[in-house]
Order: structure tokens, then sequence, then C-alpha cells
């Protein structure tokens, strides 16, 4: 993680008092829910039992439901939360999902840290947001002094990335180095095009200056990576793992081809047949791929979700977890800007498993020796085809123990959770300097309101009607007329 | 008997439920010989901005004499009527102003992510704890709408089902050979028309659609007529405008089924008018105060919010008319045992009137208040 520290080597901040935290996720309710496959929801699961007892929890999400042992509340009921005992941190997850959408909404209501499961998201959001007018809101709030936007002023997004979300939320977490990357690229871009400065907030705690607006780097958690061998005991089937829908980013069509050409090709008698473990999340998700598993003639060596064989519908992190204790190689391709294998893949490594993943995005920070790379493009069915069958026949054999420790430095969830909380100290100054400066905001834009509802009085009419609402406005503290 | 206001919010140019809730209201507190008058100041809900001025507008009514008689009791129904200043307040909330609360982040509210926005969200929302927490007796037309005033405002209220306006006068025909499908209500995005209509091209093409209610929403009757132009449903839909009582009830009557699946609803009339004609009710999951009475598969059916769902339960009811007609009477069963025909208007008036049954309502509360707790929701 990067990470600052002041002159004296300690993160600025981290005195005895806890955090106070509002946490806005989607939550998963209880072990018998429905798991989605949200990442938010699934880091949330592992990492707030972690650490609950170091800092002053309040959830929110877009449901008046509870999460037990925790003080859970909707999420619009959050400002007046803050009005009656104020919170430290707003802390949000967002995802390319409009699940998060009341975080996207939300994290312009009230900045703070901001989890990025996804930087590129492929819709404009919900309607609060639409044509928002974030860049003059953003431009007023780095300049004082600036004219609020017209009413009915259109702002498009310029392109997919959350540009809004960067601009205004205040200090971003990413899971991956690639989004961590792009960031720094559109900060830049922004500046640039935009007159927007992400200046670097922690300038009195970092020793030794940096050009790059700061970000955190918070990999996946996983709960006790163990270092054991994940080798199967028993089953006679080699059986290849996989938990994305079935659409061409996870390169479903690719895997679908090759395990076809691995299964009709020639096999001795003592090398497994392959079969392909597919979690999906639902009904619609099913008729998708059995139709796909049609086409490509694979419907016999294929077990999904919601099929016969019992195994129920969920593709999310807990669900996969549960299923490798059955699969043999885990796939992890993925090749869009869009999206990233997400904690899965995590959870594989810590398993141990020869994980295959696309030379693409985020896996160029993975090392060679921990999973299995394939180009995506020409030549893509071959390389996957001939991988599986490297591993099946144990022509190819990858070091388990590489993975895992890899996983155990990388993913550890005791970890990951100290590296929250010291990311939360240390932007405990720049945040309490953003939130004073949001708050005069706040009163700036309630003075505005009341001067659009009641501009200065242009005629005996308009006085009249001033006098009549003046003292209803001052009874409910709504400001001067 | 006692000198009551009803007070009344009125967008000009249109009728919906609540202008009947209110007139069904003033002619039962009539027959039981109090005395009864109507305040309505004009509302509109946009710009957004002057909502706060409707709101002061209310507040700055001194509601408590005229004409040196003394007004007893009054009773307040939606946004912002209740901001209305009187010492013996009662509330039949019939909804609040909803783009700030359950439709916020949809696309039936347009409060944005601006700041000055926001503050506009704050005010009304503290202010209206703040006037609804006056109030010495507090009630909403439905379960949806107390649990909405609880999770948003920390008060609580009893649910006071408004009974059926023509309670008495439905009546159930067989379906003719012409058989349609019947909507009912303003016709506006929430209540989602559209849906029906673009479900048409899946369900026979004998069965038609007839709608009954005014547009008030600016832009809608062109997006549906360009939906009837693109599915060419031109001879398949009916654009019936405002109806009389008396061929409300006809249509009623003759219809295969209702339907009504707007989106959380507060209550919805033409769920129980449908009922008491004995006929089902077509809904979707997501509608709401509709679902406190309909039950899927006894007494209609509860899809999913598609044009797709809808045009296959609709088929159903095409092809098995005995299941119609199962659920339809079902329907009937329920009006009849759950006293929201004519008799339902004792109830609530007398606790609409529990306030007068204090003499001093300012130092005592009503059973209703007492039980308020005030401040926001919070999770022990």
């Amino acid at each position: 993680m990067e990470h600052s520290q002041n002159r004296k080597g300690e993160p600025k901040g981290s005195d005895k008092k806890p955090l106070r935290v509002a946490w806005f996720s989607p939550l998963r309710l209880s072990q018998d829910a429905f798991e989605s496959p949200s990442p938010s929801a699934y880091v949330s699961s592992v990492l707030l039992p972690l650490i609950k007892e170091r800092c002053e929890l309040e959830l929110f999400h877009d449901s008046f439901d509870s999460l037990e042992g925790y003080p859970t509340f909707h999420y619009l009921t959050a400002w007046d939360r803050h009005r009656n005992n104020p919170f430290d941190i707003f802390f949000y997850h967002l995802e390319d999902h409009r699940r998060t959408a009341f975080a996207r909404m939300h994290l312009a209501l009230k900045p703070g840290l901001v989890w990025f499961h996804d930087l590129l998201l492929t819709d404009d959001g919900p309607e609060p947001i639409l044509n928002s007018a974030w860049e003059r809101v953003v431009q007023k709030f780095q300049k004082a002094g600036t004219p609020w936007p017209e009413r009915g002023e259109e702002f498009k997004r310029p392109r997919p990335h959350a540009v809004r979300e960067v601009g205004i939320g205040g200090i971003p977490i990413f899971s991956s180095e690639k989004d961590l990357k792009e960031y720094h690229l559109l900060a830049a871009r922004m500046g640039k095009e935009k007159g927007l400065a992400f200046e670097h907030p922690y300038s009195e705690v970092i020793s030794t200056p940096s050009h790059d607006p700061l970000g955190f780097l918070l990999p996946y958690p996983v709960l006790g990576p163990k270092l054991e061998s994940s080798k199967r005991a028993t089953g006679n089937e080699f059986v290849l793992g996989l938990c994305v829908p079935p659409g061409i980013e996870g390169r479903v069509p690719a895997i679908l081809e090759a395990l076809r050409r691995v299964s009709s090709g020639p096999r001795l008698a003592s090398t497994n047949k392959c079969r392909l473990l597919w979690l999906l999340d639902n009904a619609k998700e099913r008729e998708i791929a059995e139709s796909m598993l049609k086409d490509f003639g694979v419907q016999d060596l294929c077990t999904t979700s919601g099929g016969p064989d019992g195994l129920p519908f969920g593709r999310g992190p807990y669900a996969w977890e549960n299923a490798l204790d059955g699969i043999d190689v885990a796939l992890h391709l993925h090749f869009s800007v869009y999206g990233q294998p997400g904690p899965a893949l995590a959870l594989s490594l810590a398993k141990g498993l020869p994980t295959l993943v696309s030379d693409f995005g985020g896996s160029d920070f993975l090392p060679d020796d921990v999973v299995l790379k394939i180009r995506p493009g020409a030549g893509e069915v071959q390389e996957i085809a001939a991988v599986i069958d490297g591993l099946r026949t144990g022509r190819l054999v990858v070091d388990a123990r590489r993975a895992q420790s890899v996983a155990t430095e990388r993913h550890d969830a005791r970890q990951i959770a100290d590296q929250l909380l010291c990311a939360m100290r240390l932007s405990g100054p720049a945040l309490e300097r953003i939130q004073t400066r949001w708050n005069a905001l706040e009163g700036e834009a309630a003075q505005a309101l009341i001067r659009e509802v009641a501009p200065p009085a242009q005629s005996w009419f308009d006085n009249e009607r001033d006098l009549v609402l003046r003292a209803p406005f001052k009874e409910f503290g709504w400001g001067r007329l | 008997m006692a000198s009551i206001l009803v007070l009344g919010v009125k967008v000009p140019f249109t009728t919906g439920g609540q202008e009947v809730l209110v007139q069904s209201l003033m002619k039962e507190l009539r027959a039981r010989d109090h005395e009864v008058d109507l305040v309505e100041l004009p509302f509109t809900p946009s710009p957004k901005e002057k909502l706060l001025t409707q709101a002061a507008m209310w507040r700055a009514q001194d509601l408590s004499s005229f004409s040196g008689k003394p007004v007893d009791l009054v009773i307040a129904t939606k946004f912002p009527s209740y901001y209305a200043r009187h010492p013996r307040k009662s509330l039949w909330l019939v909804h609040q102003q909803r783009p700030l609360y359950d439709l916020y982040g949809t696309r039936y509210s347009d409060i944005s992510d601006d700041p000055r926005d926001e503050a506009l969200r704050r005010m009304l929302i503290d202010g209206d704890t703040r006037v609804i927490g006056e109030c010495a007796f507090r009630s909403g037309i439905s379960k949806n709408v107390v649990t909405r005033l609880q999770n948003y405002n920390g008060l609580s209220a009893e649910a006071l089902y408004p009974p059926l306006p023509l309670a008495g006068k439905y009546r159930s025909e067989p379906v003719g050979n012409a058989p349609y499908i019947l909507s009912v209500g303003r016709i506006c995005s929430i209540k989602r028309v559209d849906m029906m209509l673009k479900a048409l091209p899946i369900i026979h093409p004998f069965v038609k659609l007839k709608v009954a209610g005014t547009a008030d929403e600016p832009g809608i009757m062109d997006y549906l007529n360009n939906e009837i132009d693109k599915h060419h449903l031109w001879e398949r839909v009916q654009f019936l405008g405002r109806v009389s009582d008396e061929e409300l009830l006809s249509l009623y009557a003759q219809s295969l089924a209702v339907y009504y699946a707007p989106h959380n609803e507060d209550y919805g009339y033409v769920t129980l008018e449908a009922m008491a004609s004995a006929k089902p009710v077509i809904t979707a999951h997501d509608s709401g105060g509709v679902l406190e009475f309909v039950k899927d598969g006894e007494n209609g059916l509860i899809l999913d919010p598609t044009s797709d769902a809808i045009g296959h339960g609709i088929n159903r009811l095409v092809e098995d008319r005995a299941l119609a007609e199962r659920l339809g009477k079902a329907g009937l069963r329920f009006i009849e045992e759950s006293g929201l025909n004519h008799t339902g208007w004792d109830h609530v008036i007398d606790r609409l009137l529990s306030p007068l049954a204090f003499e001093n309502s300012s130092e005592t509360e009503t059973p209703s208040a007492q039980q308020g707790v005030e401040g926001r929701p919070s999770h022990p």
C-alpha cells in the first residue's frame, strides 16, 4: 500500500480516539441470504468483524433492514445522524452496478473515502446524477466565489471513467494496480482539460513531494489463507471452475471451445475427463449459458448452477469459496476495460489452485510464476486448451505454495483491515479539511436556494409575499427572506 | 357537533384519489352532523425550489377561527397541507412529497445531487418531521404510508384505510365477447400505464385496453401515443379521459381484469374498486400499498414489473376464464369481510376526531401521538 507518514514516521492522526465511520456498502444481511457477486458486500462481510472493535461504525445501505450486530441505517438518514453526532469518515464502496447507486449518489452529498471496485462505469448512473453539474460544484468547492451552475445546465459524462465520482468523492482506494494507474492518468487529464486540481491533500505528511494525487491500493481480503496442499483427494474428473456471467468479457466462448477441443481429442485411459463447473447468478444467466453450451456441443461436460445436479444459484465470492474444494483449475479470464476478476481470483490463489488469467489489464501486475497468463485473441483457444490439457495430464505443474504465499502476503484479511484503518487515519486531516470546506459549501447552497425561492423584492406584491412568508421561513430556520 | 376544516391540496386541472378521498371525508363528516368546509391551496411540484414557499404559505395560515367562530379541528391530508397551524390538528396522510423520500434516486424524482437540492431535501424533511409531530392524531391511508413516515421521520401513525367511495354501487357483469383490461387513474409515469400498453403485443389480439383517467405529466401522452404507433395498437387502446361515476362502475363491471401496477403505490382505490366489482387485479411485486390487499393466485396476480410478465399474466386470465372468475369472487369476498365498504367510515371518523375527545389537547396527547417516537429511527 502506498501510505504517508509524518516526519517522525508515524501515520498522522493515529491518536487513540476511535474513528467514527459511516460505512456505505451493499450488505449480505445473513449467512442464509442469497449472495450476490458483489465485491463490496464481500469486502464488508470480511473486514467489518475485524475492525468493529477499533472504530465506531455505522452502516448505511439502500434499505431499512439491519445487519445483525451493527447499527444499520438507510443511507438517506446519514445526514441527520451526522448532524446529531458527526462522523470522522464517510466511507463508500463503488461498483459498476446499480446496487451501489446509492453510494454513487451520496458521495457527492458528503465526500469521503471511496473504494473504487470499478473505475470505469458502463452507465451514467441513477437519476439524481444524470446531467449532474458536478464539475461546476467541484470548481465552486475548490475556488470560492465561483457561481453556482445554472439550473438545467447539462453535463455529459465525457468518458467511461467515474470522473464525477473521482472529482467529487474525496480520496480513492483501488483494488487493482491497473485502476490506480488509470486514476493517476485520469487525474492528470482532468486537471489539464477541466482545470480541476487533484492536489495532493497530504502534503504536510509526505516526506517527499509527489506529483500524483494520493490514492490507496488495497487488494481484496481473504480470511486465513492457509498454506496447505490444495490437491483434491477424490474424483475421477478434472474440474475447471468458472464463476462469470455468460458473456465475452469472461472469455466464455473461448473456454467452451477449448473444452470441446480438449474433450474431443485423444485421451489416455489414465487421464481424467474434463468437466466445467460453472457458477451462475440466476435463471436468466442459466438460460443463456445452457444455450451457449449447446452451441459448442459441451452441454454434457458441464455442471451449472440451478441445474439437475442441485448446485444452487450464486456466483459470489462465498459461493466460489465453497466450490473450490471440488475444482482442479480456476478460470479467471477477463478481457474488457470494464470490471475485473474480483475477490474470486484472490480466493483461488489462497487455495493454491492453478489459475488461468488473461494477459491483460490488472493481471499484468501478477507474477508469471503465480498465474498462467493467456493472451486474448488469435491463438487464445489453443492456449487455453493446451494449458488445460497440460495440467490435466501432469505435463504442466504449478507450485501451489507460491500462489498461496503471494495470497498470504497480498490478500491476508487482517493485514488489509489494518491497512484500511491506516488509510482512514492518514486521510483524517485531509478529509477534515475537505469536510470543513464542504460544510461551508452546504451553507452557501442553502443560502443560494433561498435566493432562488425568493429573489429580492421587485414590487409591492413581492414585499407582501415576503412579509407573509418571512415568519415561517424564520420558524423553520430556512433562511432569511 | 364540531366545526372542522379539511385541508386539501389541489393540482389544478387534475383529478385523482386525493380529491375523491377529501370529498368522501367531507360527505361522511356532514352525514354525522359536523359543520365541515374545505380549505385548499393550489399546488405544483415544480419548480422544486418553490416547495418551500408552498409549505410556508400553509404555515402562514391562521385556521383557528373565522369571523369570530372557532375551528374545533383541522384534518390535514397531503403535503404541504400539514404545515398548517392549528392547536388541534389531525393527520390522515395520503403521502408526503415522495421525490424527497422513497422516490429519491429513481426516475420519479427530480432531486439531483446538486447541494442546493440536498439543502431543499433536508429543510423539508426537517420541516415535515416537526409539523407532523405537532399533530394530535396521526394516521395514514395505508400501512405503506405509515411505514414510510416511521422509517424516514421517526413518527408512528395508524393505518386507516379509506372506505370505497361508491360503496354499495359496485356490481359485476359477465365479460362480453370483446374482453378488455381496464386501467384507472392519473396518467403519469409512476402509474406505469406504459408497461401495460407495451404488454399488448403479446396478449391475444382480441383483448383491448381501456384507460380511464387524465394525464397530469408533461409529455406523457406523446410518449404513450408513440408507443401505440410503434406497436400498431391503434385499434386496441382507448383513452377515455375523465369518466362519470356511472360510466366507471360499468367499466369495472364489464372488464376481464383491472390493471393496477404503479411503482410503490400509497394505497390505490382502484385495487379495492376492482375487487368490489369481482374482477381480478393485475399488479406487480413493487406496487406498494396494492399488495396489502392483493394476494397472488387468490384474488389477483402479482407479477414482475415488466411488460413481458404482465402480458403473460393477462393471457392466463384470457385463456382460463374460470381462473379470472375465481380470483374476482375472492376479491369481492375480501371486500365484504373487510369493513372497507360503507361501514368502514365509522371507525375512520372516530379516530380522526379523537383529538376532540380530549379537553386540553395541547397538554394531553391522543394515543396515536403518545406512541410517536420523535427523532430519526435508529437500530439498537
